[in-house]
C-alpha cells in the first residue's frame, strides 16, 4: 500500500490540503459578516461606524452650514435652527462636528493605512524568514515600541511641523511598530501549518508562498489589530490637535474643536465642549468593540494581545 | 539569577542607546535644517553668511554622525543642551518641571489602583451578574473616552456647577501641602480614572483564572473563610500580571501627563514639551523625548525583575 502510492499520494495529498485550505482560511468579507450576526455588538458597531464614515464623507450634504460661517446667533444652546447649538462665534456646532469628523476620520484611515501596509510588510518578513533578518528587525522594533504612539507621532511632529499631512505621516510612524509585532506572531504561527509546508515542498517561489497563502491567513490578526490602532490613531490626532500641534484651528477637528484655546468660551456654552467629544468616545468605542468581536470571530486566541 | 540580571541591564543599556540614535535621526535627519526653519519662524531675512555663521555655532554643518557623537559625548558629561530660547540648560529645565510630573504620574497611578482593585475584585467575585455586566461595560466606555475630552468636561463643568478652576499657580508640597493636594486631586483623578480601565479588566480575567485553581479549592476545602482565601492566596496571585501591565502604563501614564498638564495648567514636564515642540525648540524636544523614552524602558527593566522576583515559579538560570 504504501509504496505504491507513495508517488501519487504526495500529490494528491497537496491537492487535499490546499482545497481544504480554500474553503477554511480565506474567509470571505461575505463570511465574516455572516459570522458577525452572532455577535450583536460588533454588528451594531459596525453599523455606527459606516454611518459616521458616511456622514463624514457626505458632508458637503449632510452639514447643514458651512463649517466656517458666522452667524449672528452666539453661543445658543441646541434649538431646532441648530441642533448641537452654535459656537461662540456663532458657528453651527453640528455641522463642525460633522466637517470635523471628515478630517478626523480621514487622518486616523490613513495612517492606519499606510501604517498597515509597512507594517505588515515587515512583520511578514521579519516572521517568515526569521534568522539574522528577524533579529536585527526586533531589535529595531523593540526601539521604537519604547515610545508610545503618542510621544513617538509628537517628535515626527517637533521635526516636520503641524498639518494634516505632517500628523498623518507622524501618527503612521506610530502605528508601524504594534502592528508589525502583531503581524510578526501571526505570521509565525501560520508558518508552521501544513499547508504552508505543502507550498514550500512542492517548490513555490518563496514570494507567491508569501503573498497567496501566508498573507490570506494573518488578515485575521491585520483586521483586529487594524481596528483597534486605528481608535489609538484618531486619538492621537484628536490630541495632537487639541495641543495645537495638530491640525490648524481654522479647519475643524474633533480635537481643535476643544482645544484649549476656546476653553474659557466653553465654559458659557458647554455644548462646544460635549459634542465633539461625544463623537470621539462614540468611534472609538465602536471601533474597539468592532476589534473585539472581530478578534473573537476570527482568531479567539488572541485574547489578551494589543 | 544575577546572570538574568545582567543581561537584562544590558539590554536596557543597549535600547537606550538605540533610543538615543532614533530620537536623534527623527529629529536631525529633516529635510531643511534648524536655522532655515527658526529664520523663517522669526520673519527675519537673515543673510546667508549669517546663517552660515549660526550653523557653525551650532555644529550643524557637520556630517550628521559626527553630530551623533559628539551629542553623546556631551550627554555623558551632563550637557543636555540648552534652550534656543531661554538660553537655560535643559537638564536645570528638568529638575525643576520633575517634581510636578512624578507627583501626577505617581498620583494617577496610586488613584487607578485604588479604583481597579475593589471593581475588577467585585467583577470577578459576581462573574456575568448585572453588576458585572455594568462594571465591564463602565471600563470598556472608559477606555474610549479620551483624556483630554474628560479633563476639558471636567474643568467646563466643574466651573459651572461649582465654580472649579485649574490652580493658577503651581503650589509646591513644601510650602503648602494641602493646596498642593488641592491641585492635584482632580488632574489625578481623570488621569488615574482612564488609567484604571485597562487594569479592571486585567484584574478581573487573571481573578477569573486564579478562582478556578486547584490551591483555590484546597483552601475552601480547608474550611478558610472567603476573605482569607480571597486577600491571601487569590490577589497574590492575580496581582502578577497587573505588574506587568503597569509596566506597560508607564507609557500611558507619561502621554497622559502630556494633556493633563495643558488642561489643568501644571508646571510639569509635559508642558514643557507641548511648548518647545510649538516654539520649535529642538534641544529640549531632544532631551525631554529622550527622559521619557528612557524612563519607560527603565521601568519595564524593573517590572521585569520584580516579576521573577514575585512568581516564584519563575526561576531564571
Amino acid at each position: 500500500m504504501q509504496g505504491a502510492t507513495q508517488g501519487m499520494g504526495r500529490a494528491t495529498g497537496v491537492a487535499r490540503v490546499a482545497a481544504e485550505k480554500r474553503t477554511l482560511a480565506n474567509t470571505p468579507v461575505l463570511g465574516f459578516l455572516w459570522a458577525l450576526r452572532r455577535k450583536p455588538t460588533g454588528l451594531i458597531s459596525l453599523f455606527v461606524l459606516l454611518a459616521f464614515v458616511v456622514i463624514a464623507a457626505a458632508a458637503p450634504w449632510t452639514a447643514p452650514y458651512a463649517y466656517d460661517q458666522s452667524t449672528d446667533a452666539y453661543a445658543q444652546g441646541p434649538s431646532m435652527a441648530h441642533w448641537f447649538g452654535t459656537d461662540h462665534l456663532g458657528r453651527d456646532v453640528l455641522s463642525r462636528v460633522i466637517w470635523g469628523g471628515r478630517v478626523s476620520l480621514q487622518v486616523g484611515f490613513v495612517s492606519v493605512f499606510f501604517g498597515v501596509i509597512i507594517g505588515a510588510a515587515i512583520g511578514l518578513m521579519s516572521g517568515y524568514f526569521g534568522g539574522k533578518i528577524d533579529m536585527v528587525t526586533q531589535r529595531v522594533v523593540d526601539v521604537f515600541m519604547a515610545l508610545p504612539v503618542f510621544l513617538l507621532a509628537i517628535t515626527v511632529v517637533a521635526a516636520l511641523g503641524a498639518g494634516v499631512m505632517n500628523i498623518t505621516i507622524a501618527i503612521a510612524i506610530g502605528m508601524i511598530p504594534g502592528i508589525s509585532r502583531v503581524v510578526r506572531g501571526s505570521t509565525l504561527s501560520v508558518k508552521e501549518t501544513p499547508y504552508i509546508e505543502a507550498a514550500v515542498s512542492i517548490g513555490s517561489q518563496t514570494g507567491r508562498v508569501l503573498i497567496r497563502h501566508v498573507l490570506p491567513n494573518v488578515m485575521a490578526a491585520i483586521i483586529v489589530v487594524a481596528s483597534i490602532r486605528l481608535g489609538i490613531a484618531i486619538i492621537a490626532e484628536a490630541s495632537l490637535s487639541f495641543l495645537g500641534i495638530g491640525v490648524p484651528p481654522n479647519e475643524p477637528t474633533w480635537g481643535n474643536m476643544l482645544s484649549g484655546a476656546a476653553l474659557s468660551n466653553m465654559t458659557r456654552a458647554p455644548w462646544m465642549a460635549l459634542f465633539p467629544g461625544i463623537a470621539l468616545t462614540m468611534t472609538v468605542l465602536a471601533l474597539n468593540l468592532f476589534g473585539d468581536s472581530a478578534r473573537d470571530i476570527l482568531d479567539p486566541r488572541m485574547r489578551g494581545s494589543k | 539569577m544575577q546572570r538574568y540580571i545582567i543581561r537584562r541591564l544590558g539590554y536596557s543599556f543597549v535600547s537606550i542607546l538605540g533610543l538615543t540614535l532614533l530620537v536623534f535621526i527623527l529629529l536631525r535627519a529633516v529635510p531643511g535644517d534648524v536655522v532655515t526653519i527658526l529664520a523663517g519662524a522669526e520673519g527675519a531675512a537673515l543673510s546667508d553668511a549669517r546663517m552660515e555663521e549660526v550653523r557653525e555655532e551650532f555644529g550643524l554643518n557637520r556630517p550628521l554622525p559626527v553630530q551623533y557623537v559628539t551629542w553623546l559625548g556631551d550627554m555623558a558629561q551632563g550637557d543636555f543642551g540648552a534652550s534656543l530660547f531661554t538660553g537655560r540648560p535643559v537638564l536645570d529645565s528638568f529638575w525643576s518641571r520633575l517634581p510636578v510630573t512624578a507627583q501626577l504620574g505617581v498620583f494617577s497611578l496610586a488613584i487607578s489602583v485604588l479604583i481597579a482593585v475593589p471593581i475588577g475584585t467585585i467583577s470577578a467575585l459576581k462573574q456575568d451578574s448585572a453588576t458585572d455586566q455594568s462594571l465591564r461595560f463602565a471600563s470598556v466606555l472608559a477606555l474610549a473616552i479620551p483624556n483630554f475630552w474628560l479633563g476639558t468636561m471636567v474643568v467646563v463643568f466643574g466651573s459651572l456647577w461649582f465654580g472649579y478652576s485649574p490652580p493658577i499657580r503651581y503650589l509646591s508640597p513644601f510650602e503648602d501641602p494641602l493646596g498642593n493636594l488641592k491641585q492635584f486631586l482632580v488632574p489625578g483623578l481623570v488621569l488615574g480614572t482612564a488609567l484604571s480601565a485597562s487594569l479592571v479588566r486585567m484584574l478581573r480575567s487573571s481573578m477569573l483564572e486564579v478562582m478556578r485553581d486547584d490551591y483555590i479549592r484546597t483552601a475552601r476545602a480547608k474550611g478558610l473563610g472567603s476573605y482569607d482565601i480571597v486577600v491571601h492566596h487569590m490577589m497574590k496571585n492575580a496581582l502578577i500580571p497587573v505588574i506587568t501591565l503597569f509596566g506597560l502604563q508607564v507609557g500611558t501614564v507619561i502621554s497622559g501627563t502630556v494633556i493633563i498638564e495643558s488642561i489643568f495648567n501644571l508646571p510639569g514636564m509635559g508642558r514643557m514639551l507641548v511648548g518647545a515642540i510649538t516654539q520649535r525648540d529642538y534641544p529640549v524636544v531632544q532631551g525631554l523625548i529622550l527622559a521619557f523614552g528612557a524612563a519607560i524602558i527603565l521601568v519595564n527593566l524593573l517590572t521585569d525583575l520584580m516579576y521573577g522576583v514575585l512568581d516564584p515559579r519563575i526561576s531564571y538560570k
